[in-house]
């Protein structure tokens, strides 16, 4: 298990070592502005770090946090009631194909009119685009239960909402984290764009400001912003899953081994 | 204590139990033999309440069986394990199912662990042990219960060769130090001799014939010429029909 991690630690390094090095070949062959050099980037970044990114960042946070608090928690709930109850499942899953693949966010301007201007429009506009996947991937992990799992808890004595707590829930977690995964890279690119409407708080507002303003080193300190911020997210869900899916990264660990 | 009468179930239009009738004493044993898809393991889940038959009842104690009975305990053919609990977590399931106090229930659990001999594994998870450990631990879930009546079905039949007897000699002590009424499922010859003081033998939905079986109970058994004998008249009787269709 630490080996795993100090592994992880050791490519993260690695990964950013590659992206720097990158970076600067490409400042270096364009011989732009539109590319400043890293150091640069990185030197604006901490500077602008705590009195203007900072609160742009949490701005975003916010918007992203609420987004997928409320997806999960209607996602799972309507997953986990259209997996169990097969009346349901024939109502309700025709509506959810239907408007999975529309692109939702051409419905932003609607979202706007709808919710307003401020973080209601672009927190359901974002919910409205990941909480399908969060649907989908929990009523497909309630199928997935073998059977023999259901005779054997019930058998055991349980109720109801024993079941849900010992049975189901755990089962499905480890997808719903896979799903909540790509849902906050999707999340994000959601934001970003609506963060360019009506608001002057976001870290795309500022990304788009700065580039308006033809500031491309605040613009790149502006993505490092966002870029780090996804990678927050992202160590969080693999928290998550390393606090509640133990079992999961036991058996990943097993297979790697073979 | 089980009285089965002419109990019936039906997957769709086929007839899985077919008027099946026998009744097994209390704290004895009985082991359940016959091919595959005979309707073997649907008889443990009716048994287990866990099945509503068609026609018929399954009286346990004169109660009629309707759903889970509290002091039945089921081990499923793949151990039914959950694979996110550890073995003490799994152990301890259907003691928190129940209410117990926690400090009743700690002292349970350690025991029974210690018993099965299983209590160094105790943090790990179904999937880092052996089929034979796994085994053990779905034995140690159902005794934590302190059931009257065991159900199993087909205990040994994804174990290797040694460990399968193994298992049988577990099952064999522990019934002789918790009394408790056993009823396993099987299709191994040797394992209902074993282990079966009363062996029902079925077919297609129907038993053939209940034989008794004197030597039940003897450690050494397999040692001995009378174990051959009885595994002989079990073939017999599984064999018997079959020529002159
Ligand atoms: N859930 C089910 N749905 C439909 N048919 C089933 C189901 N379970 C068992 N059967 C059928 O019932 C018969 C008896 O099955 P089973 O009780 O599992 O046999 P055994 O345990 O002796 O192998 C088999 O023919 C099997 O195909
Ligand atoms: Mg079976």
């Amino acid at each position: 298990m630490n080996k795993h991690i100090s592994k992880l630690k050791l490519g993260t390094v690695y990964g950013l070592l590659i992206l720097l090095v990158l970076w600067q070949l490409l400042h270096w062959s364009i011989q732009s502005t539109v590319i400043p050099e890293p150091y640069l980037a990185i030197k604006r970044f901490i500077s602008l770090l705590p009195g203007t990114l900072l609160p742009h960042m949490l701005a975003s946070l916010i918007r992203i946090v609420g987004a997928v608090v409320i997806s999960i928690i209607a996602g799972v709930a309507l997953g986990l009631f259209i997996g169990v109850n097969d009346k349901a499942d024939t109502l309700i899953s025709p509506i959810i194909y239907v408007l999975y693949p529309v692109p939702k966010i051409a419905f932003l301007p609607v979202f706007m009119i709808l919710f307003g201007l401020g973080n209601t429009s672009k927190i359901l506009i974002v919910t409205a685009i990941i909480i399908f996947q969060i649907i989908v991937t929990t009523r497909d992990g309630v199928r997935e239960i073998p059977k023999g799992l259901f005779y054997s808890a019930r058998s055991l004595g349980m109720n109801k909402w024993e079941l849900y707590r010992h049975l189901i829930i755990p089962a499905v977690m480890p997808k719903i984290i896979t799903s909540l995964r790509i849902s906050i890279g999707t999340s994000i690119a959601v934001l970003f764009f609506s963060e360019n409407y009506a608001t002057r708080y976001g870290i795309g507002y500022f990304i788009m400001n700065c580039w308006t303003f033809v500031n491309y080193v605040d613009m790149f300190a502006g993505i490092l912003a966002l870029s780090f911020l996804g990678y927050i997210l992202f160590k969080l869900v693999d928290y998550t899953e390393a606090k509640f899916c133990r079992w999961v990264m036991i058996a990943k660990e097993g297979t790697r081994n073979v | 204590m089980i009285d089965v009468k002419n109990l019936t179930v039906c997957y769709g239009s086929e007839r899985a139990l077919d008027d099946v009738s026998f009744t097994i004493g209390k704290n004895t044993t009985c082991a359940i033999i016959g091919p595959s898809g005979c309707g073997k393991t649907t008889l443990l889940y009716c048994l287990a309440g866990l099945l509503a038959p068609m026609a018929g009842n399954v009286f346990v104690k004169e109660q009629p069986i309707q759903g889970i009975r509290k002091d039945t305990a089921l081990i499923l053919q793949d151990y039914g394990l959950f694979p996110w609990k550890t073995v003490w977590k799994n152990v301890s399931l259907g003691l928190q199912v129940r209410d117990m106090d926690k400090k009743q229930e700690k002292q349970i659990v350690g025991s029974i662990l210690s018993e099965l001999g299983i209590e160094q594994y105790k943090q790990k998870y179904p999937m880092e042990l052996s089929g034979g450990q796994k085994q053990r631990v779905a034995i140690a879930r159902a005794l934590a219960l302190k059931p009257d009546l065991l159900l199993m079905d087909e205990p040994s039949s994804a174990l290797d060769a040694i460990t399968k007897e193994h298992l049988q000699n577990l099952i064999l002590k522990l019934y002789k130090a918790h009394p408790m009424t056993i009823i396993l499922v099987t299709h191994s010859i040797e394992e209902a001799v074993f282990l079966g003081q009363k062996i029902v033998v079925m077919d297609e939905g129907k038993i053939k014939t209940i034989l008794d079986n004197p030597h039940f109970g003897d450690e050494n058994l397999r040692n001995k010429q009378d174990f051959y004998n009885v595994c002989l008249k079990v073939r017999q009787c599984m064999n018997s029909g079959d020529q002159d269709e």
